[in-house]
């Protein structure tokens, strides 16, 4: 339990003033208790009082009615906020974006990406060895995929 | 269920989340809650009411535009009056006033305070307002934010920037300062009481 010293006590009731639940929520109980140990202690409160009351005569009463106008059009006037909200859908959209204008681009770009085939001879020549490893492999001449060293 | 009128039952904090949806009706919930205190604020800051309102504009502008940037480990409040201390600072320093670079030894003196038959309701705030004007303004700004805005140690600390012992200090210097101030008036008062 949160104790108070009689000088912390002081100290509280100069900086906050005599009413207790303006002070600190931590040591409020405390001071309750270290005033009803030390009833002296509430002189501190009460001469703190006058002050407190003059305080109070000065809280918040209203704004004027042109400004409280002028405040409550605002949303009208000013532009509409950025719906933050709707980020979690704005993500996956601009992935789906950038994707399909990568696509894109790479459409575009296909001519750089055409295999080089080669003349019409090696590519025949090239069908031949492979139609001989298919026929060995079907033969079971596994020879036939034997790497030369 | 939303009302067309906000909605009085729902906290400060989900309100700045509909606020973030451009929810109009939970902003005017919020202006209705917070506008008169945070107006009171700002004059108190700029001690100029065309200025203070311009500043109480700017802090709902960006309620409204900006309500992502509220971090809800604080409270709504703070928040709300951290913005418009810093709105009013940057005024201040524009208009080349030392605002918050207080000298610790400023103790301000009496001022005349009238007698207390005339010192009633609104006369009676008036001379409270005259005496905090006259106060270094952080020691005027931790008083109005405790004193006047109901806001707890930890919070004006925040919205001040500094540390809860630091503003300790700075309102015993202040009471002690407003004491001197209205030491005529609380005199006269007593001489009054029967």
């Amino acid at each position: 339990m949160t104790t108070l010293s009689e000088a912390r006590f002081r100290k509280l009731a100069d900086a906050y003033g005599g009413k207790l639940e303006r002070w600190p929520a931590a040591e409020r109980q405390a001071a309750r208790e270290l005033v009803l140990k030390r009833p002296e202690l509430r002189a501190c409160l009460t001469e703190e009082a006058e002050l407190d009351a003059w305080l109070d005569s000065g809280r918040a009463d209203g704004m004027p009615a042109s400004l409280l106008e002028r405040l409550e059009a605002l949303p009208e006037t000013a532009p509409q906020p950025f719906p933050w909200h709707a980020r979690s859908l704005l993500k996956p959209a601009i992935g789906w974006a950038f994707a399909a204008a990568f696509g894109l681009w790479l459409g575009a770009r296909s001519d750089a990406f055409e295999l080089d085939t080669g003349s019409q001879d090696t590519i025949e020549a090239r069908q031949s060895a492979e139609e001989a490893e298919l026929l060995a492999l079907a033969a079971g001449d596994l020879g036939a995929f034997e790497e030369t060293p | 269920m939303r009302t067309p009128q906000g909605d009085p039952a729902a906290d400060d904090a989900e309100l700045v989340g509909r606020v973030k949806t451009g929810d109009r009706s939970a902003y005017r919930e919020l202006l209705r809650r917070h506008g008169p205190g945070i107006h009171r604020y700002a004059e108190r800051l700029v001690r100029d009411p065309a200025e203070a309102e311009d500043v109480v504009q700017e802090t709902f502008l960006r309620l409204w535009l900006r309500a992502k940037d509220y971090d809800p480990v604080a409270r709504v409040t703070t928040w709300l009056f951290r913005i418009t201390h810093n709105l009013a600072i940057d005024r201040l320093r524009k208009r080349g006033r030392s605002a918050f670079t207080e000298d610790p030894d400023m103790e301000p003196g009496p001022i005349s305070v009238n007698p207390p038959a005339l010192l009633e309701g609104k006369q009676r705030a008036e001379a409270l307002t005259a005496a905090l004007d006259r106060l270094p303004p952080r020691q005027a700004s931790a008083l109005s934010l405790v004193h006047l805005h109901g806001m707890s140690g930890a919070e004006a600390a925040a919205v001040l920037e500094v540390s809860e012992e630091a503003l300790e200090s700075l309102l015993s210097r202040g009471r002690r300062a407003l004491k001197a101030q209205l030491a005529g008036a609380f005199a006269n008062e007593a001489k009054a009481t029967p």
